[in-house]
């Protein structure tokens, strides 16, 4: 296969991710989801993960820690609508405003729905975003308890990065270049929509969340 | 030719190999050297230092990445989730366990996502490699040690470039060595890197998703390296258009294993 098939492939390539990913959107025999893909963890019991449809990003089973040193595990957030952004803490300008966008979502959204809503930041950063320096970009960024910032392994996070479609490298300087994205997932775990970039959007991540929050 | 000239080019090839295959593992020795990315971000330096590692000479076959599935028959095509490789995954198979004729034995495997070639490597005991590493062997020529300027290298490429594709893909380490002993880095497949996502990323952590858009256009070539280094740029585009659970008809993958 060699030129018209590349083009075909960039062709494709080009497609949004949402329409591919609609499109496969049935659930898995069952069978096939009790099985752990060889690239995760072994799941713990009280994650049901042959629940989740195939496209839940949750039967990525990776061991994050949040900013209280406790082990998390993304199927934990399985059930209610989550908010999920990467960043690094010492991140001097887009990841704040990411933060200042999340909590402006979760202030405008109406209360009902505002509370099922849990919001998640990871980190890029697992050198530097030490659990203390998590908690301090906690208070910084004025995230209550439905927020839950986390810290994983550097393969791991790499793995998050593609699930999600996020892309990021580290600069000589130790910070990270980085796509700014705000990815709302539904109670399965499944990509239910990207806000991409630093401006306007949020209105479409609170109109996804009240459509999800609703159907619940 | 007679067999006594065929049989002195075999002596005259291998011992003007510089690179030495381990036999046991099919991988080769990389030494030490140097990457320059093609786009660099403002303090970026302009060459990377890479250390040795060990790469596969050839990139992952049929039939060898058969006989992972079967002992990893979570990734077999009709159980293999979702999330992690798209619908296209092992498409050109005859079946789960079964190659038939759109996938030979010995030709490199295709239409795998990038979790997949990861979890096929873990399984290795072995990794991808880093677009680092990848572009650092693939700057090494048949001919000279410049792939960039190697006529042997320019015409592999321009013939991977300019001919139809359809059918079968050809076998694995049918074409020349490059001065590594490395097969088939040009002109049978693209080949899948750990950090392909970081591809196209600019210095500016400012900028939207939409860096990729800066780059397509022509001012992204301003900051490059080498702006007549195509082949580096159509890998670059290549990568950037990837998504993690693509499976793609031309893209498979090699393996490393670090000092």
């Amino acid at each position: 296969m060699k030129a018209p098939s590349i083009f075909l492939s960039f062709l494709l390539l080009l497609t949004p991710a949402a329409t591919r990913a609609a499109s496969c959107c049935e659930a898995p025999p069952a069978a096939a989801a009790a099985e752990q893909a060889s690239c995760c963890a072994v799941a713990p019991a009280a994650t049901p993960t042959a629940e989740l449809p195939d496209t839940s990003i949750y039967h990525f089973d990776a061991e994050f820690i949040d900013d209280t040193g406790a082990p998390r595990r993304l199927a934990e957030f399985a059930g209610r609508p989550v908010v999920l952004t990467m960043f690094f803490a010492s991140c001097g300008y887009a990841c704040p405003m990411l933060a200042h966008d999340m909590r402006k979502v979760q202030e405008t959204l109406p209360p009902a729905v505002r509370d099922q809503v849990k919001f998640i930041m990871v980190s890029f950063d697992p050198v530097r975003d030490t659990v203390g320096k998590l908690q301090a970009f906690r208070a910084q960024a004025g995230a209550d308890d439905r927020w839950t910032l986390m810290r994983g392994a550097d393969g791991d996070v790499r793995t998050l990065a593609m699930l999600l479609g996020v892309q990021f490298r580290k600069e000589p300087s130790g910070d990270f270049s980085h796509s700014n994205l705000i990815t709302v997932l539904d109670a399965g775990g499944a990509i239910a929509h990207r806000r991409e970039g630093l401006q306007g959007g949020l209105l479409g991540v609170s109109e996804a969340l009240v459509r999800l929050a609703t159907v619940e | 030719m007679s067999p006594f000239r065929l049989l002195f080019v075999g002596l005259f090839v291998t011992l003007s190999v510089p690179g030495a295959v381990d036999e046991q593992s099919g991988r080769v020795w990389v030494p030490d050297g140097e990457f320059a990315p093609l786009l660099r971000s403002r303090d970026e330096p302009e060459v990377v230092p890479v250390p040795g590692f060990w790469m596969d000479v050839h990139p992952v076959t049929n039939l060898q990445y058969l006989a992972f599935v079967q002992t990893h028959p979570e990734w077999a095509r009709s159980r293999v989730m979702r999330l992690f490789a798209d619908e296209q995954y092992l498409a050109h198979w005859a079946g789960d366990f079964e190659l038939g004729p759109g996938a030979p034995p010995d030709a490199p495997v295709v239409l795998v996502s990038w979790f997949s070639a990861r979890a096929y490597a873990e399984s290795r005991d072995a990794r991808l490699p880093t677009i680092a590493e990848w572009e650092r062997t693939a700057a090494v020529g048949i001919e000279t040690d410049n792939a960039r300027t190697d006529p042997a290298v320019a015409a592999v490429l321009a013939k991977w470039f300019s001919s139809p594709g359809g059918g079968p893909l050809p076998d694995v380490g049918d074409g020349l060595p490059n001065r590594l002993a490395l097969h088939d880095l040009f002109g049978l497949v693209w080949e899948w890197v750990e950090d392909f996502n970081t591809a196209l990323v600019t210095g500016e952590s400012r900028a939207d998703t939409g860096l990729e858009r800066n780059l397509f256009c022509g001012a992204g070539s301003v900051g490059a390296r080498d702006n007549t280094d195509y082949p580096a740029f159509m890998r670059a585009g290549f990568r950037s258009s990837l998504r993690a659970a693509y499976c793609v008809p031309n893209l498979g993958f090699r393996c490393v294993v670090s000092a």
